[in-house]
């Protein structure tokens, strides 16, 4: 090994060990992808045209209905967005909007759009099914214009941690707090 | 004798069985600084949500109010503006300071007398040893419909809020340290290095 390629490859080493824990987030590969309902709490910031806003969300994920709430930090919350068999609707400052997806509604209310639907399969640190997309060299997802990178702090996690969406000059970043199923209300059954 | 001993008992009573508002006044007046560790209960229709972390005050209109666990964000009014830091995120936003509750109570416990001019004040009664009171925002608030102040020891000890969503939120100061050493530069809000700073 020559001395500039060693050194080369010391610095990468360094470079390495300097970096974050940040690790690229690989999903497992499932024959028939499930959408298993789920509940999840998190943050995430929003920048577009030069401004940029940082919330709160609370998420109750099924196939056939949705419900994400934009919150502030003591918990109270600002925006929510509902989504089933009638279409979305959007309750904000005590005024409420109908459409027919999510997508078109938040960026004409909140000035910004949220890709709800495939957000779904995105959080969960895969490519959502049916629609056409491609995984570039470095891990990244494209679909529908928006290019997602999913990052880890922890090898094996069954979810990336934080995920980063980029669509023209929009970028969305959303973390992962905390996980749940959502809770079945069945009697309690005493032993 | 008489005379003298009437406003010398009113007096002695007062600190004890105060209510709520003028507590407040007391709280208010009586502290340039305050520091103290909160817990926060978040409870919605899916789950409870329970953080904690620490406020620091400076009178007039600057506050730290950092959580802890269960993930790190502060929340920085340096007294021209508001910046939020989440640290997963890496990303920091900033705007001009209100006195906006949904950023941090603290934006409207910091102002010297930010609570009268915006809310009307109402004495709420005695529950669980502290003395309430019900503030109503003048202006009407998007986020949050109720909030509730308790006090003892003319000392804010709970905070309580709820939105027309159907969320509650206790807050509850402990370890309250009124007029302590401050560090100025906890007031002031340097991003870190590798972050998005957002503007509002």
């Amino acid at each position: 090994m020559s001395l500039p390629r060693a050194l080369c490859l010391m610095l990468a080493l360094l470079l390495a060990g300097c970096a974050s824990r940040e690790l690229p987030f690989h999903a497992p590969q499932e024959a028939v992808p499930v959408d298993a309902p789920f509940n999840l709490s998190g943050r995430l910031s929003v920048q577009a045209g030069g401004k940029g806003q940082l919330a709160r969300f609370d998420w109750t994920h099924a196939p056939a209905r949705d419900e994400l709430s934009v919150n502030t930090p003591l918990g109270t919350t600002v925006a929510r967005v509902t989504r089933d068999a009638a279409g979305v609707l959007l309750l904000a400052d005590g005024k409420s909007w109908h459409a027919a997806d999510v997508e078109t509604l938040t960026e004409q209310v909140l000035g910004w759009p949220l890709p709800l639907a495939n957000l779904a399969w995105w959080v969960r640190g895969r490519a959502a099914p049916g629609v056409p997309h491609e995984f570039l060299a470095d891990g990244a997802l494209v679909q529908q214009g928006w290019t997602i990178r999913f990052v880890s702090d922890e090898p094996g996690a069954a979810y990336p941690q934080r995920i980063d969406l980029v669509r023209d000059d929009i970028s969305l970043r959303v973390v992962a707090s905390e996980w749940r199923t959502p809770s079945i209300h069945l009697p309690a059954i005493l032993p | 004798m008489k005379i003298l001993f009437i406003p010398l008992l009113a007096s002695l009573a007062l600190p004890v069985h105060a209510a709520a508002i003028a507590q407040l006044k007391a709280f208010v007046a009586g502290t340039q600084t305050v520091s103290a560790q909160f817990e926060q209960t978040v409870t919605n229709q899916s789950h409870r949500e329970q953080a904690h972390g620490t406020l620091e005050i400076s009178r007039p209109g600057k506050f730290r109010w950092s959580y802890a666990k269960p993930f790190e964000q502060v929340i920085v009014g340096d007294g021209k503006r508001l910046w939020i830091y989440d640290k997963e995120l890496a990303q920091v936003t900033s705007k001009p300071l209100d006195s906006a509750l949904g950023s941090s109570p603290a934006a409207l416990l910091a102002g010297n007398n930010a609570i009268e001019r915006n809310y009307i004040l109402k004495e709420a009664g005695k529950e669980g040893g502290l003395e309430w009171l019900s503030a109503t925002p003048r202006q009407a608030d998007n986020t949050f419909q109720s909030l509730k102040m308790g006090f003892s020891g003319n000392t804010l000890q709970e905070m309580r809020l709820s939105d027309s969503f159907g969320n509650t939120t206790l807050i509850r100061f402990v370890a309250v340290k009124k007029n302590p050493a401050i560090p100025a530069g906890n007031f002031n809000f340097t991003p870190p290095k590798g972050v998005d700073v957002l503007s509002e």
